[in-house]
């Protein structure tokens, strides 16, 4: 006991808090300045922590409170625009009112970072979780960053902040996480020091020749009156460098700031995506957000049975981790997709990543866990071993709803779980 | 198999939302790591309104990193955090509370009550320790409110009841989380808690209802197409077992000066409350629908509103006169 406190006492400051603190805490190492507000449970705790830390003089930042979510990101790409760091969390309703706002920011390169506690859209009315409200927005080239727990929160923050704001990137993020089973469960998280985060993410600077006060904005973006044939083909051509700048520079950097972060806060989660037991894996388990900590277990327990079953857990949904997808399955039969949302997403980019390649895996699709559904380990185990039947017969069905809970058969006839 | 299952303590807190145990819960995780646990997580189920709807906290303590999409399945211990929420389980078939509660065949059940645990009688299947504790008078004697936050002071029972809590270490954190004053009220009614709980060791109890089995909804069990074949939303007055209102705003009409813009009827979160216009009387609920949830009394400007037992309002007012109104004909003139 009394070791346990020395090693304690040795080791980074832990303190135990939830992922909505985690992402404010976050913010506020990250030296925010302007911090958007509009409520939405259950992403309004991050605002809240964020103003008590104004007032209590831990952060020098300023609350934009205005009157819907739209406006806030409105704020949001002008403060970015002219080289100040911002924060905001949202939800469900309130990001899919700020949608028109959402493509001036990719599309006019302000790298904004938007927290998304994750709540499942309505109607019939509903709080709890499901990705369905950030997965609709995955054709908006935004980075999108799937967090499994506080911990992973707070680290995906920063490392989000910095890739956005690289100047060959330019991008804006999401950095989303469940509603309720992250944002307010409460778990421990290694808290850096300031000079740390510091030394790993620099203020933002506006690029050279794109600060609002000394260019006209409207030379940048092309002007609808300047002719109808220079505007089009620019447009075009823009399109054409954002997307490059997602989907190619902004792996590389993103693989590089997370090597970055390992050498500086010494540990780590794998770049993109991370792998669990995938080496010699039959059946790939692939997951996002805090699947994973389900999926983790059930891998060790089918592992300790003999079955060859890995995990793949995709960390950012864009830019998609080709690379990593495709050497994780190389050597899988069978690879399963468990979608947290009904329009099944996931399977959707693995089969376009994996199909069309030579003796490609069998995928099959799972929609687990909708609106908050509980999902035990003894249910990942009984589709991880669907998926070992199907590796064994070559058959199995491609997508299929998976609605009830289980326990190992122990409390079945109660429905426990 | 030959996987070894983790080892967990699961605790179930059941409360309805405003009582506080998503509060309760971040304090116990704190407390519990603490203690040396290295694994601790928690998943809330939330209820839909702010006040008055069931929320669960299921909590883990493990020696594996925890999973954290899973509610809790076998859990040792229950804190129901007011008894009314027992029945509810029973009669109107909230499920996730049905299964929080009726999971729990051995263990440690503490429940918020003033019934002492011999009269509690438990509608599930039941061996272990029961343990109950007026919370709610001893908090809101400290507190101040109606009705009132009983988280902390219920951790003060749990520590009595299973000594697996150190109330030093819960003390340090909770004047951690809240301001000072609401942090000494809250320690005050928790040591009283402590030092009042009524435990009852090796209990037997036979319910007769053993938990249901809803959701395991699939599509096939829903109607083709909306409204669900539910009946509509319907007034508590009429029966609902999942209200918990004790008491009941009452106007003062002398002191109700707003007249047009009322800040108590814009704070209703049911849109149960308001002021009517049509011949000015003064601030009125439909108590078919108020949760009692004393948002309104709380930030009346004139004071003129109070939060009165509902017994007692009924023997002033019999049948409800000069309290309610039926909402519809008087708001459409508003």
């Amino acid at each position: 006991m009394k070791q346990m406190t020395e090693k304690k006492q040795n080791a980074p400051q832990v303190e135990v808090m939830t992922g909505n603190h985690a992402a404010a805490e976050a913010c506020k190492m990250a030296r925010v300045q302007v911090v958007g507000f509009f409520p939405i449970g259950p992403s309004d705790e991050v605002g809240e922590t964020l103003v008590q830390m104004i007032n209590r003089g831990e952060l020098d930042g300023r609350v934009v409170d205005l009157q819907n979510e739209r406006s806030v990101v409105n704020a949001q790409i002008v403060a970015t625009q002219s080289g100040i760091r911002s924060s905001f969390a949202t939800n469900s309703e309130g990001i899919v009112f700020a949608y028109q706002p959402l493509f001036w920011a990719a599309y006019g390169r302000a790298p904004i970072v938007v927290h998304v506690a994750h709540r499942a859209m309505e109607p019939p009315t509903t709080i709890v979780s499901d990705d369905h409200d950030t997965i609709i927005f995955r054709d908006t080239h935004w980075m999108q960053f799937y967090c499994e727990n506080a911990q992973d929160v707070f680290d995906t923050t920063l490392q989000a902040y910095r890739v956005a704001e690289d100047h060959e990137v330019l991008l804006p993020a999401f950095v989303t996480y469940a509603g309720w089973e992250v944002s307010h469960a409460t778990y421990p998280l290694s808290l850096p020091t300031q000079e740390q985060v510091d030394s790993y993410l620099p203020p933002y600077q506006v690029p050279p020749g794109s600060d609002p006060l000394t260019v006209d904005i409207q030379d940048l973006y092309g002007h609808p009156r300047a002719g109808m044939e220079g505007w089009w083909s620019n447009y075009m051509a823009l399109r054409g460098k954002i997307d490059h700048a997602l989907n190619v520079t902004a792996k590389e950097k993103l693989r590089e700031a997370h090597k970055e972060f390992q050498k500086i806060f010494g540990r780590g989660y794998g770049g993109l995506a991370e792998t669990y037991e995938t080496e010699d894996a039959e059946v790939v388990l692939t997951v996002m957000g805090n699947v994973a900590t389900v999926a983790r277990q059930t891998v060790d327990m089918l592992r300790a049975d003999g079955h060859k079953v890995g995990m793949l857990k995709i960390r950012t949904l864009r830019p998609f981790p080709l690379e990593e997808t495709r050497e994780a399955c190389a050597r899988a039969r069978v690879v399963i997709a468990l979608d947290r949302n009904p329009v099944y997403t996931l399977f959707q980019e693995l089969r376009s990543s994996l199909y069309g390649r030579e003796n490609p895996p069998m995928v099959l699709g799972r929609v687990i866990a909708l609106g908050g559904r509980s999902f035990s380990i003894y249910d990942m185990r009984e589709i991880a071993l669907e998926g070992v039947e199907a590796a064994r017969t070559g058959r199995g069905e491609e997508i299929s709803w998976r609605y009830h809970t289980t326990t190992d058969g122990k409390d079945q006839e109660h429905g426990a779980g | 198999m030959n996987w070894i299952p983790p080892k967990i303590k699961e605790i179930n807190l059941i409360c309805m939302s405003g009582q506080g145990s998503v509060q309760t819960m971040e304090i116990m995780t704190k407390a519990f790591y603490e203690q040396d646990q290295q694994h601790v997580g928690s998943v809330v189920y939330p209820g839909n309104r702010s006040r008055s709807t069931p929320v669960i906290c299921y909590l883990k303590v493990s020696d594996r990193p925890i999973a954290s999409m899973s509610t809790n399945s076998e859990p040792t211990e229950v804190i129901v955090f007011w008894d009314g929420l027992l029945r509810v389980a029973e009669k109107n078939g909230h499920e996730a509370v049905t299964d929080a509660v009726a999971q729990l065949r051995n263990g440690t059940l503490i429940v918020n009550t003033t019934r002492a645990p011999e009269e509690l009688d438990l509608p599930f299947e039941f061996t272990g320790t029961l343990a109950t504790v007026d919370a709610a008078g001893i908090a809101e004697a400290h507190l101040k409110r109606n009705p009132p936050p009983v988280g902390v002071t219920l951790i003060g029972a749990y520590a009595a009841v299973t000594g697996a809590l150190d109330m030093e270490v819960m003390k340090r954190l909770v004047r951690e989380r809240f301001s000072k004053t609401v942090a000494e009220a809250n320690i005050v009614a928790a040591q009283e808690a402590y030092e009042n709980v009524k435990v009852l060791r090796d209990v037997v109890r036979k319910g007769t209802w053993a938990g249901s089995n809803k959701r395991q909804v699939t599509p096939e069990d829903l109607p083709e197409w909306f409204p669900l074949d539910k009946p509509p939303l319907r007034g508590y007055r009429e029966g609902s077992p999942n209200i918990w209102r004790s008491r009941i705003p009452v106007c003062d009409d002398s002191k109700c000066l707003c007249k047009k813009t009322c800040i108590s009827e814009t704070l209703c979160p049911d849109s149960t409350g308001f002021i009517v216009r049509d011949g000015f009387q003064g601030y009125r609920i439909d108590v078919d629908y108020c949760r009692g949830c004393g948002n309104c009394a709380e930030v009346c400007v004139y004071d003129a509103l109070r939060m009165i037992d509902e017994d007692e309002a009924l023997r002033t007012h019999p049948d409800y006169d000069n309290i309610t109104v039926a909402p519809y004909r008087h708001r459409a003139k508003g």
